[in-house]
């Protein structure tokens, strides 16, 4: 079990199942068969199905907790939730290795173009829908002309970005369907066919203005709502689920809502498909979808999440939605490996270029098999791990990293570039070679390190601004030498706006402090990853998606 | 299950007031059951919701026999070398049904009910294609020129490029049927069919050459549409959810479209109509017994007046004549009218020259750059 510690606003456990609910289905009342045949619209409650339903579920599905309690509470089919990121999701599905009865994620194309062989998804089923769209602050829809205006286009959007009136924030798309979904209904917006995108068809000029714009990036699209409205430096606009946005406006935007831009030239809309994947957890299945879809349920699942019903005919009155057409749905590309192309191409040409300082504590207590998971986290990073999120998590061409190492005292600091990012490149190498030479120290210095890696920080986001800069605060123990945690927090509120725009991403590894760690990603408005839940690794990638 | 329930107590008291309807779906729970003969059979999806519906578990069960039910696409069931374990195998077409007979030495087969191809689409839209001369009404029944819509894609032409575009459907996307994944569903192979007849100049196509030159040409069709759904069933739910912004057009089956109709629950609206295209190809969903159980099933489904009925309700169109009057007296659209006498109808290609012009665009999608 993947338990992780949601960034930014932790709200509930990974787990959701009710223990009592497990001793009711313990009691043999449910024992439906496989084929008890349940209409996927049918009527009604979900009868006593009993059994038991293991979902890889993407983070987006957090907010249905409450909703499933209940499902849970009338089925006595025991759910368990399992979140992970889209292309880990995907990794461990094609792979055989999804250890799960079920896969819900926000949309499952990429899914299906990464399975040759679509078999493995037994069943599927659509539960609800948002559309990724624009949600501007309300000031600048003003001025340019956009509310309620219902021709603006996303080649509107890109033309603001390009003479610097607007910046936005967009979570990555290796990391978060929507930033997926955006990225490839803008490259086919931009493209100007707004049928399936080519390869011929990506126009890198216009993508690189376009993301040009890009100054708040996430792994996952409830941590970028938050950060967007946290943020220090004001972000025009975010890109995102209309569901995040109207969530937004409906609580703590509400007194100066987003004006939410559906661009006429295309949106792309997530659909939250169900899918079944061992055909002996049918009746389960088959009950949670068709609860899901009727038409009580859909109706919770607008009034609570905001999302859109994926059952037809049920109406939402009134709705939080705008009741018009929405404009055309955009294409996503029919093969993988445009697909793939595009994901690529916007990770090491179109993005703004990522600085990635990595504090790694190499306390004595590292020493052995942490410090050989540490070598190896950073050698997967630099080429070594093949599997589909290794591939996308690397180090990308245009970007620096920064190692520096402490103990008691900052031991080195070391400097890359990657200008070749193809594995076992000199460049990567480097990298890889560093990671081999990490050695121990004694003491353990956090604040220390961290107001180092600040000052650090400050140059060089002051020498090169185009680098979206970020740290990354890997320790096992907690601090107990050099500054405190309060002549850390005085000098970083001390520093410059665009120094203190550098967020923390920390990570909690073997013993250290979960107050401290917390503490340091909620003050620099970053997030805390916990690597004992997880794997030093997977805490690595999934912090690639914020940077 | 009552016992039960005194146990579980108040725990279940709710879930019964609100279970009838979920009881109701596993009938003849206790002894009864027993009695029963269970057939396995494996389906296409598109008649699922007819196979699982409440009423026909319930008729087949009076009949004795109880049907599991396991899904696949009609082309993977046509291919499967190894059906043992079930009783019958229902793909959606005769051309896989005789592909199955042949490769198993299997003789009986049984032709319950049909669907015509039809394309599910908007208000709005059908008066573009009006007036873009692709869509024309005879009496309350619209047709869709297939030989005037090929011109227009021939041509490359957006939908924002026809006149009256700008206040109905301004995208430019191209005019384009939404269709499911030809490599995976039966729906998009008959799409495929009619695409291959109209371009072969009004003749199936029966030789090899001719079968690689279509696919060439019909293979945009499909790719680019970009990211396509694999079962029939989605795209048409995608028309009911999102309308007319995913799914201006889709090729649908006629009797998904009348079985929202008939079921009255208000998902198909005011603006929501069905175009025949012209020539249209039928859905001859045809049993393929491998037991004797399966076959007394299979019998059935073709001749009791319950189960026609039942799969007149779900849209299909019953093969027998006589049932097939009763079902004019069906509403078959918003209209209030009977589904339509159809004329221009072909046939299929055979199975081996649909499988050649499937695996010809499975290249074009290996080939990636799509």
């Amino acid at each position: 079990m993947i338990h992780r510690l949601n960034p930014g606003r932790l709200r509930r456990s990974a787990v959701a199942c009710l223990a009592v609910l497990a001793v009711l289905a313990g009691a043999g009342a449910c024992t439906g068969g496989e084929e008890s045949p349940t209409r996927p619209d049918g009527p009604g409650g979900p009868g006593r199905v009993g059994g038991t339903l293991h979902i890889l579920a993407g983070s987006e599905l957090r907010d249905l907790g409450g909703i499933l309690d209940d499902f849970q509470r009338e089925s006595g089919v025991e759910v368990t939730l399992e979140y992970t990121g889209t292309l880990d999701a995907v990794d461990r599905i094609a792979g055989g290795r999804a250890d799960a009865d079920a896969a819900w994620l926000a949309s499952d194309r990429y899914l299906h173009l990464a399975l040759d062989d679509a078999k493995t998804v037994v069943a599927r089923a659509t539960t609800m829908m948002s559309p990724v769209v624009v949600g501007v602050r309300p000031e600048l829809a003003r001025r340019f002309g956009w509310v309620g205006n219902s021709s603006v286009t996303w080649a509107d959007v890109a033309e603001k970005v390009a003479v610097g009136e607007l910046t936005y924030a967009m979570t990555n798309p290796a990391a978060s369907n929507s930033g997926f979904s955006a990225l490839t209904g803008i490259a086919a917006a931009l493209a100007g066919t707004a049928d399936a995108l080519t390869v011929d068809d990506i126009r890198p000029d216009a993508l690189t203005s376009f993301f040009s714009g890009q100054v708040l990036t996430a792994g996952s699209s409830a941590w970028l709502t938050d950060a967007f409205v946290r943020s220090t430096t004001p972000v025009g606009a975010v890109i995102n689920y209309e569901s995040e946005i109207l969530a937004l406006n409906a609580d703590r935007l509400r007194s100066t809502p987003l004006t939410i831009i559906y661009p006429r030239d295309g949106i792309i809309t997530a659909d939250y498909p169900l899918q079944l994947l061992r055909a002996d957890h049918r009746a389960a299945y088959d009950a949670l979808v068709s609860w899901l879809r009727t038409p009580d349920i859909q109706r919770r699942l607008a009034t609570e999440t905001h999302r859109r019903p994926a059952t037809p005919g049920v109406r939402i009155d009134p709705a939080p939605w705008p009741t018009g057409p929405l404009p055309a749905e955009l294409p996503f590309p029919a093969t993988r490996a445009v697909a793939d192309q595009l994901l690529t191409a916007y990770l090491g040409r179109f993005r703004r270029p990522a600085h990635a300082i990595f504090v790694l504590d190499v306390s004595p207590s590292m020493e052995g098999e942490r410090l050989a998971l540490l070598r190896s986290t950073l050698a997967g990073l630099a080429g070594a791990d093949d599997s589909l999120a290794g591939r996308f998590t690397r180090f990308r061409e245009r970007e620096r990293v920064t190692l520096i190492t402490f103990s008691g005292v900052v031991h080195r600091t070391q400097e890359f570039t990657v200008t070749d990012p193809s594995p076992g490149s000199r460049d990567l190498a480097a990298i890889t070679a560093a990671a081999d030479g990490l050695t121990l120290g004694s003491g353990t210095a956090i604040y220390t390190a961290l107001n180092a890696a600040y000052r650090y920080a400050s140059d060089a986001v002051g020498d090169d601004p185009s680098h979206l800069t970020s740290i990354v605060l890997m320790t096992d123990g907690e601090n107990n030498q050099g500054e405190t945690a309060d002549a850390f927090r005085a000098a970083y509120r001390a520093l410059p706006d665009t120094a203190r725009a550098v967020r923390t991403f920390s990570v909690v590894f073997g013993d250290a402090q979960v107050d401290e760690m917390r503490a340091i990603a909620d003050e620099t408005g970053g997030a805390m990853f916990d690597a004992r839940s997880s794997s030093l690794s997977e805490a690595f990638r999934e912090i690639r998606g914020y940077q | 299950m009552v016992r039960l329930t005194r146990v579980l107590g108040p725990a279940l008291a709710l879930l019964l007031i609100a279970g009838v309807a979920a009881l109701a779906v596993v009938p003849r729970l206790g002894a009864g059951d027993d009695e029963l003969v269970t057939v396995r059979a494996l389906v296409g999806s598109e008649k699922r919701s007819f196979l699982t519906d409440p009423d026909v578990t319930r008729a087949l069960a009076d009949a004795g026999y109880r049907l599991t039910v396991d899904i696949a696409g009609s082309r993977d069931i046509a291919t499967r070398p190894d059906l043992s374990g079930y009783d019958l195998v229902f793909p959606a077409n005769t051309p896989q049904a005789d592909r199955i007979r042949r490769d198993h030495n299997l003789t009986r087969s049984h032709l319950p009910f049909y669907s015509p191809m039809a394309i599910a689409t908007f208000g709005p839209i059908a008066e573009l294609l009006t007036r873009a001369g692709v869509v024309r009404a005879e009496g309350d029944v619209r047709f869709f020129d297939m030989r005037a819509y090929l011109g227009l894609v021939a041509e490359g032409r957006r939908w924002s490029q026809l006149p009256g575009a700008d206040t109905a459907y301004a995208t430019d996307r191209s005019v384009l049927i939404g269709s499911t994944d030809v490599r995976t569903s039966n729906s998009a192979a008959l799409y495929l069919a009619l695409v291959s007849y109209v371009a072969n100049d009004d003749q199936v196509v029966t030789d090899p050459a001719k079968a690689d030159e279509m696919a060439a040409l019909a293979a945009d069709l499909f790719l680019r549409q970009g990211y396509l759904n694999s079962t029939t069933a989605e795209p048409f739910d995608e028309y009911l959810s999102i309308g007319m912004s995913k799914a201006p057009l889709v090729m649908i089956y006629e009797a998904q479209f009348l079985e929202r109709v008939r079921a009255n629950d208000g998902s198909i609206t005011n603006e929501m109509l069905l175009l025949y295209p012209t020539p249209t190809i039928y859905a001859r969903h045809t049993v393929v017994p491998l037991t004797d159980a399966g076959d007394a099933v299979g019998q059935l489904l073709t001749t009791d007046p319950g189960l026609v009925r039942l799969a007149v309700r779900h849209g299909f169109r019953p093969s027998d004549p006589a049932a097939a009057g009763q079902e004019r007296g069906q509403s078959a659209a918003n209209t209030g009218s009977g589904p339509p006498e159809l004329i221009d109808v072909v046939e299929p290609p055979s199975q081996e020259i649909s499988e050649r012009m499937i695996g010809r665009i499975e290249e074009r999608y290996r080939g990636g750059t799509g």
